[in-house]
This record gives structure tokens, sequence and C-alpha cells, in this order.
């Protein structure tokens, strides 16, 4: 063998030996883990000692013996009994308001309260017209986690329970969202909760027994991985009487990560269903006011590929034209070119500013009415209205016209004159 | 398939074997490891036996009562900072067992080296 052996092979194969040990003996009680666990690693100890100095050798015959035992080991667990459940996995909550501390109604309560917030953060940030239905459902998914702990708002040990009540406001507020569509109606709810959860979160902090502030700082999060490498127990830190087991963390956030995983996919489905009118290419776009389109001007709406002209009384208008800014040619984005100077035909004088396409020069003037080169006809139009009640612009996409070798005369007049 | 109760396979009667002769020559307890190799001897075997075999036919003689099992001494494992071994023995079960393997075994091989008896 090569000097350069260091075992480190070996470590590792003996490392998949034992993972493989404790995976077959999953769900067996602790001692028979254990005892089949040391089993098998004075085995591989006795063995690694046994061929000391060849431990490549080693490494691939561990594995081997580990392969080649492994449907052995599984035919084993199977004729071996798992130790009959103590307690049944899931019990509800009846049974668990007296073994509900103080303090893992604080950790959970705190939990509970940072997702009300955080879905108040996210509805204030990025608004939808289904807040109210998202809303809703995520109310759901805090009053059944916060029942399904059954954490009290008033007192952990005679209060009433908050829950049903909150359950069922967030299914109204589901229900009512799926009619009302309205960008911030979703905080009504929300705000409400987050409110009662802080409140509850903040009667549990000043608790009989607790001190009212924080003591200690809270423990680094790196102080607290070298101490679980450690091997010690992990334990959330804080302030004294305020113990939390890692068993009720794990299974809070096992309870919200499984509601929200569920409300996420309500929202989905709901989300689906819904009927909506498409805003993009193809639906009505909303261009803007009119007041943003002063006379003269072309502007480029790229949501909606087209071009809007407000063109000017000698241009053909007063008026609003939304020209579509595909050639009819061969189909290239026709760009306004401010600069660019041609003789009218129509005219037979010089003017500048056309829409002129670079792919084959096809020009047109203000309107869209095709002056030059090989485009069979004038651009497209996309029907337009102004909106009496508002004054916006809005702009079927899906509506388009052909153009015609045609006058200008086509403009939409404005109101405004 | 579910084997015959009461009826050892090969791997078996080489544990029970290699058992006996470790005995025969002054090791009366015997751990997993020593046992894999003893029997790659007596097999002529290229390769060691994989834990969970070996183990699992360890499991069913012990149940069998053949043979007994015992933790060592954990200061004993301190010493040299090893892991305990499990350390096994036969029984007089388990001699008897082999005994009536080994004799039934000499039966099966004398008729066929004579042939069957004329019936």
């Amino acid at each position: 063998m090569k000097g350069s052996d260091d075992g480190s092979g070996a470590r590792l194969a003996a490392g998949v030996c034992l993972a493989w040990v404790r995976l077959y003996t999953a769900g067996l009680s602790y001692e028979r883990r254990q005892l089949r666990q040391d089993l098998i690693a004075a085995d591989i100890w006795d063995q690694s000692h046994d061929l000391e100095g060849r431990s490549g050798l080693l490494a691939l015959d561990l594995l081997r013996r580990c392969l080649a035992g492994a449907p052995a080991d599984i035919a084993w667990r199977m004729t071996t009994r798992s130790p009959p459940r103590t307690t049944a996995p899931f019990a509800w909550p009846e049974g668990r308001r007296s073994e509900m501390t103080e303090s893992q109604a604080f950790v959970l309560l705190t939990l509970l309260c940072g997702f009300a917030w955080a879905l108040v953060a996210v509805m204030l940030l990025s608004p939808t017209a289904h807040s109210l239905a998202y809303a809703g459902a995520a109310l759901t998914v805090i009053a059944l986690a916060g029942w399904a702990l059954e954490i009290r708002v008033d007192n952990p040990e005679t209060g009433p329970s908050a829950w049903p009540p909150a359950l069922a406001a967030g299914l109204a507020a589901i229900a009512a969202g799926l009619v009302v569509r309205e960008e911030y109606a979703g905080l009504a709810p929300a705000v409400p909760v987050a409110l009662l959860a802080s409140r509850a979160w903040v009667s549990s902090l000043t608790a009989s027994g607790a001190p009212a502030v924080v003591g200690p700082a809270p423990l680094a999060a790196s102080e607290l991985a070298a101490r679980a490498g450690a091997g010690a127990a992990l334990a959330i830190e804080l302030p004294e009487g305020r113990q939390v087991s890692r068993r009720s963390v794990i299974l809070g956030g096992l309870w919200l990560g499984l509601g929200a995983s569920v409300a996420a996919f309500a929202a989905s489905v709901v989300d689906y269903l819904w009927e909506r009118k498409p805003s993009v290419f193809g639906g009505v776009i909303d261009a803007g006011p009119m007041s943003r389109f002063p006379p003269g001007s072309k502007t480029k709406v790229p949501a909606g590929k087209f071009w809007l002209v407000h063109l000017t009384a000698e241009q053909g208008g007063p008026g609003f034209l939304a020209l579509w800014q595909k050639c009819p040619h061969l189909g290239c984005t026709v760009p306004w070119e401010e600069n660019f100077a041609v003789t009218d035909p129509s005219t037979g004088e010089k003017t500048k500013g056309w829409f002129r396409c670079p792919c084959h020069q096809s020009t047109y003037n203000h309107a869209g009415v095709r002056v030059l080169g090989p485009a069979p006809r004038s651009m497209d139009r996309m029907a337009l209205t102004i909106n009496a009640e508002t004054g916006r612009i809005e702009v079927d996409t899906g509506s388009i016209s052909k153009g015609t070798p045609d006058n200008a005369n086509f403009a939409v007049r404005s109101t405004s004159g | 398939m579910r084997r015959k109760r009461g009826k050892l396979i090969p791997l078996e009667l080489a544990i029970l074997n290699a058992g006996v002769d470790l005995r025969a020559l002054g090791t009366d307890e015997f751990h997993g490891y020593l046992l894999a190799k003893s029997l790659k001897e007596v097999e002529g075997a290229r390769r060691l036996v994989g834990h969970g075999t070996l183990y699992k036919a360890l499991d069913r003689l012990e149940s069998a009562g053949l043979i007994e099992s015992r933790w060592e001494d954990p200061d004993l494992a301190a010493v040299d900072s090893r892991p305990r071994r499990r350390l096994y023995r036969v029984t007089a079960a388990g001699s008897a067992a082999l005994a009536e393997a080994r004799r039934r075994q000499e039966q099966l091989a004398q008729l066929r080296t004579e042939g069957a008896p004329a019936i």
C-alpha cells in the first residue's frame, strides 16, 4: 500500500456502516438500537485493528460486508418487533391544555405573532386583488395551528379559547374574498389578528413569575451550533424559567409548516379558478390618463406593443391613435424616427419625423399612413377608447383593424378638442 | 421461504462448528469478528461474511438456545478504548445439535458411497 494511506477511507466506510445500522434499526427501542450499534461497531473495530495499515482494503471490505449483509439486516428488522407505542402520536387539544407550559406558550405565540405580522407586511408590500381571500386562508391556518396547540389569549389556565372564533373569521374572510376584490381588504382581518396575537404575546411575556424585561442576550446561532456539535442537547436559550423543549418547538414548526403548505395549495387553487381579465397583450391595456400624451407626441407602450399617437390638427387630428408597432410588411418593430427627413409624396414637401421600419424602410406618417416602401398597407390600429369618467385611455390590443392606403382622418377625436 | 423449525442452515452449522473448534483451541468465548475470521479460514472462503448475515444467524442460534452471549466487561473495553464486544459461546444444546448434524451428514455420506440399500 502507498504510504499516504491515512485511514480516512476506512473511517468513512465505518461511518456508512453505522449509518446503515441506525437506518434499519429506526423505530426500535433506544436500548435495542444501541445494542445493535455496539455490536457492529465492535466488529468494525476488531476488523480494522486486525487489518491495520491496509485501510484502503479495509474500507472496501467494510462496505462490501455491509452491503452483503443488508438483506439479512432487513430480514432481521422485519422479524424484530418495534416497541409498543406508549402514547398516541397526536393528542387533540383536551389532553394538551395542562401540558402546555407558560414558556412553551410563549415561544409558540412568538411564532404565530411573527407569522401574522409577516402576513400583514406581505400584503402591504405586494397588494393583490385577492388579498382578502389570501388573508382569510392565512388566518385559517393561524387559527388551526393555534387551536391544535391550544394557546389561550387571556389566561393559559382559564381563559376561553380564542381559536374557534378566529377559525370562523378566517373562513368567512375566504368567502368574502371571493366577492370583494380590493387590494387592501385583506388587512381588515389580518391586522386585528396580528394585534391580538401581539397582545397575547405581550401578556405572555409579562405573565406572573417571568421577568418583564428579557434578561440575558440570546445565544448566537454559532454558539448553539457549537454546543449541538459538542453533543449537548439543543435547547433554545431563554431567560430563566423559560426553557423550551425542543419537542414543542419542532411540533409548533410542524403544525405551522403543514398549515402553511396547505394554505399555499388552497390559495393556488383559488387563484387558478379566479376569473380574470388579461391585462397583457391581447387584453385591454390601460395606457394612462390623456394628459400624459401631449398633442403631437408619440409614446411607445411596450405592454401593449403599440404607439400611442396624439395627432395635432395639421397631422389629421386632433385625436388619439393606437398604432400596432408591427410593420405590416414583414413584422419588424417600427420605431418613430424623429430626425428622419423625406419628401412627403402627398404634399411634395420634405419634412422630418416619420415612422420608419428599419428592415425594409417602409415609411409611415404621424398617423401610420404608408407613404413609402414595400409595406402593403398602412400600420394596423388597435381599438382605442377614452374612458369618459376617468379620462384614461384604454386600448384593446385584441381588437386590431388592418391599415389601408388611407388618409389620416381616422383618429379618435378627443373631447378636449 | 420459511425454514423448517429446528433445521440449521450451513452457515449456522459452520458457526457452531467454528465455536466448538475455538473452544478446543482454548478460546471459550468468541466475538463476532473473530468468528467471521475463523469462518473464512474453515470454509476456505475468500471473503468475510457480511455483518447482517453473521449477526442474524447468531441471533437465530441464540433464540434457539444453541449459543449464548453476553456483553464483555466494559472496563476491559475501556482499557483498549474500543467498543465493547458481544461474546458468544456454544451451549451444551449447541454442541449436541452440531454432533447430531454431523452424525446425519456421515450417514448420508455413507449412503452415498454404499449406494441405497436394496429393498
